[in-house]
């Protein structure tokens, strides 16, 4: 027998991911239901059907609109606080909610390796208290996971980097995801990482530039055709997620084109959607999303006693920040 | 020439030769078992990797096709947009032969959409879009609002649904 694998995992609000190392190289362990739409593995969501079943990841966040009372996302919010989530009459704790999460990474760890999982480790955010952090373990308890240690999330993203070597240094690490912007501020210096400042914003993410991409089309062509597509709920599905593909694609190329024939119809006959996006375009339109960021960035800096000529090394973590106008902003 | 009582000492130098070597063979021997042992985890790590890596590769083979065919639903969205609105017959039969081609071709490589007007919403294979309130039994599948695919046994793309909503106990409570 080999020496027995660790799994990593990042325990997020909105989605999870976790890995493994395999002949070396960090791979990530794929959901039994393979990606979502946006590449996410495990939705942080947790359901509970009135007929008793479990719902935990895609299937969860699929039914969340017809079941919204049985249905718990971001718990990882509550960790370490006396809430309870009351449920078609049974209680549940957080940790009892992300244990059902932590326990389905588990499971398809499992069946992905084929060999059972007993050890992890798991991040939590730098600003977590010992509350927070006591009840992630208990979380990794309860889903039958030796929880070996709890890894400070931007420290986690500074290893992958390998700035855990030599050197001392200021490290700013800006973690735009599709929800939460947090902007952390460490020092590495003899071979650990400190907490300088931490700071963020709870409410402000990729999902933003989507919807604002997703408002230009709808605009634009009821500028063009004076049809409101937003009120279709058909063409509503065909825009957003060419929104979104359009807003990824143009992180590679400065202008793509958005097709979708027989989008809408009129009595006149039905309608087109064909329009171009440039890479200005969308900065443009991402620009008061961006504008957002620059507060948890000050913010850090001040209470870190600091100013950006400071700053030794930036980490970006997440998808937005592969756009070329983020990269600039930092 | 006597050797003036040296014996005792040759004697004691060869225990000490003999401790020596005694340790040296410990050493070496713990050293061989611990190497043996570092062999054999790399060895079990190994076969766990080739193994890992021939499921892998099998995996990868068999859903090569995913991606790309993933990209083609959109092709096949604009083909069920399309054909309604074509209002000439022949147009529209014409459309229709293109649209079954192409499903045929894809069903070959597995592609089979998912069925669900009418039936239970399930998790697994739909996504609620929105509920309205119907004579239906709760979570019957109203309309379809985005035809969902299975590749084989996965599902590539959901379908998203209008489902009726449970209505008969007391209105229902929502509170998420």
């Amino acid at each position: 027998m080999g020496k027995e694998k660790i799994i990593g995992i990042d325990l997020g609000t909105s989605n999870s991911e976790a890995a493994v190392m395999l002949g070396g190289k960090p791979t990530i362990i794929p959901s039994a239901e393979g990606a979502t739409v946006a590449g996410k593995m495990f939705p942080s969501y947790v359901a509970f059907t009135p007929d008793g079943q479990l719902l935990v990841g895609e299937p969860a966040r699929r039914q969340a609109v017809s079941n919204p009372e049985g249905t718990v996302t971001a718990a990882k919010r509550k960790m370490g606080t006396d809430h309870i989530y009351r449920i078609y009459g049974k209680e549940y704790t957080p940790q009892q909610v992300s244990s059902y999460i932590l326990q389905k990474i588990k499971r398809d760890a499992e069946a992905f390796l084929g060999e059972t999982v007993t050890k992890a480790v798991i991040t939590v955010p730098a600003y977590f208290n010992d509350n927070q952090r006591t009840a992630t373990k208990d979380a990794g308890k309860i889903a039958g996971l030796d929880v070996v240690r709890l890894v400070n999330e931007p420290t986690a993203a500074s290893m992958a980097y390998g700035l855990d070597r030599t050197g001392e240094y200021k490290i700013l690490v800006f973690d735009l995801g599709g929800g939460t912007l947090d902007v952390t501020i460490m020092e590495f210096g003899g071979g650990t990482f400190s907490v300088l400042a931490t700071s963020g914003d709870t409410q402000l993410g990729g999902t933003d530039m989507d919807a604002a991409v997703y408002e230009w089309i709808a605009a634009e062509f009821q500028k063009l055709e004076g049809i409101d597509i937003r009120k279709d709920k058909m063409a509503v599905n065909r825009v957003k997620e060419a929104a979104e593909k359009a807003k990824i694609e143009l992180s590679n190329v400065i202008e793509t084109e958005i097709n979708l024939p027989y989008v809408s119809a009129t009595q006149a006959g039905p309608k087109h959607l064909s329009m171009k996006l440039s890479r200005a375009k969308l900065e443009q339109l991402v620009e008061p999303i961006i504008k957002r960021c620059l507060i948890p960035f000050e913010t850090a800096l001040k209470d870190a006693n600091l100013t950006k000529n400071d700053i030794q090394k930036v980490i970006l973590v997440g998808g937005p920040t592969r756009m070329p106008v983020v990269q600039k902003f930092i | 020439m006597e050797s003036d009582g040296k014996p005792g000492n040759d004697e004691g130098t060869m225990t000490d030769e003999l401790e020596e070597l005694k340790e040296e063979l410990e050493t070496q021997t713990r050293l061989a078992e611990d190497r043996l042992n570092r062999l054999k985890y790399l060895q079990a790590d190994f076969d766990n990797y080739r193994k890992w890596s021939q499921k892998e590769k099998e995996a990868i083979i068999a859903l090569a096709n995913e991606n790309l065919i993933k990209d083609l639903l959109v092709i096949l969205d604009d083909f069920d947009q399309a054909l309604p609105s074509l209002e000439m017959e022949q147009n529209r039969e014409g459309m229709q032969m293109v649209q079954k081609k192409m499903v045929k071709v894809l069903k070959e490589y597995g592609l089979q959409p998912i069925d669900d007007v009418g039936k239970k919403f399930d998790p697994q294979f739909h996504e609620v879009v929105y509920k309205v309130r119907s004579t239906d039994e709760a979570n019957t599948i109203l309309e379809n609002l985005g035809k969902g695919y299975q590749l084989r046994s996965k599902v590539i793309r959901p379908s998203k649904v209008k489902i009726a909503e449970h209505i008969t106990d007391g209105e229902g409570e929502i509170n998420g």
